[in-house]
């Protein structure tokens, strides 16, 4: 659309319209076969394993790493782990996932009719929903 | 959001931009920037991000892009902006017998900030008159000049002829070609004016910012209190003001003003103290010298960003300001808010606008006088919404050229962090195929 350059608002539209070009290029999506094979075999969320993974990495901040001189576990190490234990509970308890399923999903069904067994192809109509869990 | 949330929220997003791309530090959006208030007005906002992105240097580049680039180029599109304010429903008429004879205006209605006083050939009229020889003030300066005699400016079919009467202080003009169309004669009157000449527009910059020629003309207070009332209502009328009569705060605003101009000095708010600025004369030719022969918008830039630097500190009896980039930045801001108030001032209340005003009035109404110019306080709050039209269509013009500027410069800082987001999405991607696998 043109841009009214009289008009404050309009020429605020423009320049937000410039700042979202950095999210340009949306993700590709993970093809399903792919995810019916190697979904099931994911560990899982482990709070620990997370905590312990940004523990690792905090040398790359400049910061200390490991016991405290008096050999007491640093209150900051605690504070990691309750701060993502209470972020995967949150995920695992909380978090509500909705799936909508486009329609068009082509499907072959078998039934029954007063002249024998019938199959059918098609595909699906209306949009579909569905629920997840993280685990 | 209210505009000043909808301001922070693109100073924040480009200052993170900054960051991630520069590693610089990321703005406080509650800090100094001017224009972060709920005022609407885009230029302010658009320096004020420039700023941002590319500090004091950014903004010292957009003054001389905005001279170079802007200035030097926008005439043909400010006269057809005024030729299509000043067409009239009669202008397939042919011209009026009224106007053939001549229409008389009284001087004080036509020279609003007392220019045609001053001669052009003078070391200050050569600044206020600019270098144009074609330009129609001199030919009115000309005229008052040989009182009595027929002075003829232009060619063709705007061509006109000046002749002013000493005893009633009046001038009238009148075609040359007196067998065409008014629509023809106004077009063609308004093709062969000069809008915008580079030295007389510096000047007037100059001297709106720091009264460089004003002090030079030997003007008195009151009428520089006048000049300041017209410029005060004008701006009112562009910036959409509901209410144009003058407050006692405006008041107070142009005696100020005025007092500084017929000093020639500008007060400047350096944290701790106030300290006057001025620039000569001299500076103001080496600027104009400097300028006027460059087409680098970096060197322009710079050309001003010196003439800033030495318009204050001359009175060693006042503290030297110790930030002088946050004085500098904001001379730019009002560097190009001073433009554009001049831009819009030489296409309203210039001598040959209000001829042009004054004889459209005439030619419009069959040659009735009557309301065509008279007080000029009077008349542009009569005239308002032609001055609003004209003053809207040079601020969209320059909002136009500023956020094209601004557009580039973002897609600058934009580019690399938009390569950066996208490796990491492929990472991130290459990293769930490879723990599905």
């Amino acid at each position: 659309m043109a841009i009214n350059f009289g008009s404050f608002d309009s020429i605020m539209g423009a320049i937000n319209k410039i700042l979202k070009l950095q999210n340009a290029g949306g993700t590709t999506s993970v093809p399903p076969p792919l995810i019916m094979v190697g979904g099931a075999n994911r560990p899982g969320l482990s709070a620990i394993k997370i905590a312990s993974a940004i523990i690792q990495r905090k040398s790359e901040a400049g910061l200390p790493v490991g016991a405290l001189p008096s050999g007491g576990v640093s209150p900051d190490e605690i504070m990691e782990r309750i701060r993502i234990e209470e972020i995967i509970k949150a995920l695992q308890e909380d978090a509500k996932i909705t799936i909508a399923i486009p329609p068009g999903t082509t499907l072959t069904a078998n039934g029954s009719s007063p002249s024998g067994p019938v199959t059918v192809f098609g595909s699906t109509i209306t949009i579909a929903t569905g629920y997840a869990v993280i685990q | 959001m209210s505009a000043i949330d909808d301001k922070k929220a693109v100073i924040t997003q480009i200052g993170v931009l900054n960051s991630v791309g520069k590693k610089v530090e990321i703005p406080d959006t509650n800090s100094t920037l001017s224009s972060l208030n709920n005022n609407k007005e885009p230029v302010p906002f658009m320096l004020d991000t420039i700023t941002v992105m590319a500090g004091s240097q950014g903004l010292e580049k957009m003054t001389g892009n905005v001279l170079t680039k802007f200035v030097r180029n926008v005439e043909p599109a400010l006269k057809t902006t005024v030729t299509k304010q000043t067409v009239t429903h009669n202008s397939n008429s042919q011209l009026t017998s009224g106007f053939i004879s001549g229409y008389q205006f009284p001087m004080k209605s036509i020279d609003l900030h007392g220019k045609l006083k001053t001669n052009p050939s003078s070391a200050v009229g050569g600044l206020i008159y600019g270098n144009n020889a074609n330009n129609f003030d001199k030919s009115i300066y000309n005229a008052i000049n040989n009182a009595g005699t027929d002075i003829t400016h232009g060619s063709g079919a705007g061509a006109v002829v000046l002749n002013y009467d000493k005893t009633t202080d009046k001038l009238k003009i009148r075609p040359v070609v007196t067998s065409q169309t008014i629509g023809v004669f106004i077009v063609a009157f308004i093709g062969g004016l000069v809008l915008i000449n580079e030295t007389e527009f510096l000047s007037g910059v100059i001297d709106a910012m720091f009264g460089t020629t004003s002090a030079k003309q030997d003007k008195t207070l009151s009428q520089i209190k006048e000049e300041e009332k017209i410029n005060k209502t004008v701006d009112k009328i562009a910036k959409d003001n509901k209410s144009l009569e003058l407050t006692q705060d405006d008041l107070l605003e142009i005696e100020d003003k005025a007092n500084n101009r017929l000093t020639g000095k500008a007060k400047v708010d350096v944290g701790c103290s106030i300290i006057d600025s001025n620039v000569s004369l001299d500076d103001l030719n080496t600027l104009i010298i400097n300028t006027t022969g460059s087409t680098d918008p970096q060197q322009v830039g710079k050309n001003f960003g010196s003439l800033i630097d030495n318009s204050f500190g001359k009175d060693t009896t006042q503290t030297n300001p110790t930030n002088k980039n946050a004085i500098r930045d904001g001379f730019f801001k009002r560097l190009i808010d001073t433009m554009l108030a001049i831009i819009i001032t030489s296409l309203t209340t210039s001598p040959q606008m209000r001829l042009l005003i004054g004889m459209v009035n005439g030619l419009k109404n069959n040659d009735n006088l009557s309301g065509a110019l008279g007080n000029p306080l009077d008349d542009i709050k009569k005239q308002n919404n032609l001055i609003k039209c004209i003053a809207d269509s040079a601020s969209s013009l320059l909002n136009e050229f500023i956020f094209n500027t601004l557009k580039t410069e973002l897609i600058k800082l934009i580019v690399p962090v938009t390569t950066v987001i996208l490796r990491e999405k492929m990472k991130a991607f290459t990293n769930i195929l490879n723990s599905l696998a």
